[in-house]
């Protein structure tokens, strides 16, 4: 984006906001990518983190995001909006999906963990940096937009770079025995006989 | 104020995220089960029919009815209360191990795998939904509390229950 202000700076505010979209939905990606390696090793949860990824967004975007967009009067502040509620939709997500794994007892490998942490990070600077930049003059939030936003994207590519170097599979079975693993076939059945004892009981 | 609200948002976020993290990396599986040990097969025959014991009446109603014990009913009562309680807790902890139940070595071809994981964490989802409800009615109204509401009140049902049954009837009179 430097490159591309610097050389022709007419289409700068084009390229921005093409970037601009773009880099929402990676970061949507980066939560999907993530919910959908945390409950890996277990069959019948296995979709939980994109379940849960796809229904909080949603959610959030009907009654959070979509408000401040629909009830703003100028631009500018409906941008930031915008942007900011994203970012802390985003936020609310994470921290659905580690509280959830932490529920589950799923144990996170250093690539997850590393890809959650930078990305956390990232969050709550964009957070902070859109809330300032909201707050005052174009001129004082653009400069702190301008020098804080890569600055944030940096150091979360960092922690990436460094989780990611080697790829390490999900500790899946380092403290559960052996013996206590199933085939997903006799899970799914074993799930199905749960249901249907609970749902006699129900029904008397 | 809001750019305030909005820092301490940020920055309660990355300390809940690091402490969520930290205890995440040092959580022992064991942790994470239930205090109650007993959780025992959904396979139990003797399990099951502790259920239907727990959750059947007419003891209760035989000792307040019959013998004119309304106190000792009363006692017994809170007492099938409790043990329903117990065993709806015990069900949802023996079904909460089979979830955390890794997977041995996965099998099939990715989609049919994709489809039944879809309908695993339906019937997952399902399940808690319905033993969160079922332990909330035990809570409030006791275990000999109908756990489905009757809708016969509703005109509606009245009237179109009997007609599907006699479209079915119709129907497999017709087949013969």
């Amino acid at each position: 984006m430097y490159l591309i202000l610097w050389l022709n700076p007419q289409i700068y505010p084009s390229a921005y906001w093409i970037y601009y979209l773009a880099s929402i939905l990676a970061e949507f990606a980066v939560l999907v990518e993530v919910s959908d390696h945390i409950f890996q090793p277990f069959p019948a949860i296995r979709n939980l983190g994109r379940a849960l990824t796809i229904a909080s967004s949603i959610a959030l975007g009907l009654l959070y995001i979509l408000p401040a967009i629909l009830g703003a009067t100028h631009r500018r502040p409906a941008l930031f909006d915008f942007a900011l509620r994203a970012s802390v939709s985003k936020a609310v997500i994470l921290v659905v999906l580690f509280y959830v794994a932490r529920h589950y007892g799923t144990e996170l490998g250093r690539n997850v963990a590393g890809l959650m942490l930078g990305f956390s990070i990232y969050l709550a600077m964009n957070i902070a940096i859109l809330a300032i930049g909201r707050a005052f003059e174009p001129a004082v939030g653009g400069n702190v937009l301008w020098v804080m936003g890569p600055l944030a994207a940096a150091l979360s590519l960092l922690v990436w770079t460094i989780s990611l170097w080697e790829l390490a599979p999900m500790p899946r079975l380092h403290s559960i025995s052996t013996a206590t693993e199933r085939d997903s076939e006799i899970v799914a059945l074993e799930l199905t006989r749960f249901n249907s004892e609970l749902s006699k009981l129900l029904h008397k | 104020m809001m750019t305030l609200i909005y820092a301490a948002i940020a920055i309660a976020f990355l300390m809940l995220v690091l402490g969520l993290f930290r205890k995440t990396r040092s959580h022992e599986p064991e942790e994470c089960l239930p205090d109650n040990p007993y959780a025992p097969s959904i396979g139990s025959g003797h399990w099951l029919q502790l259920s239907e014991r727990i959750f059947d009446p007419s003891d209760a109603r035989w000792l307040q009815e019959e013998l004119a014990f309304p106190k000792l009913a009363k006692a017994l009562r809170i007492e099938r209360k409790r043990l329903a309680i117990r065993w709806l807790q015990a069900l949802q902890a023996s079904f909460d191990d089979l979830v955390r139940t890794p997977e041995f070595a996965p099998s099939e071809a990715p989609e049919s795998i994709s489809a039944g994981s879809w309908q695993m964490l339906w019937l997952t989802i399902r399940f808690k939904f319905l033993v969160s409800y079922a332990l909330l009615v035990v809570k409030l109204f006791g275990p000999y509390h109908r756990l489905i509401p009757s809708f016969s009140w509703v005109p509606i049902s009245q009237g179109s229950e009997p007609s599907f049954r006699r479209a079915a009837l119709a129907g497999s009179r017709g087949s013969h």
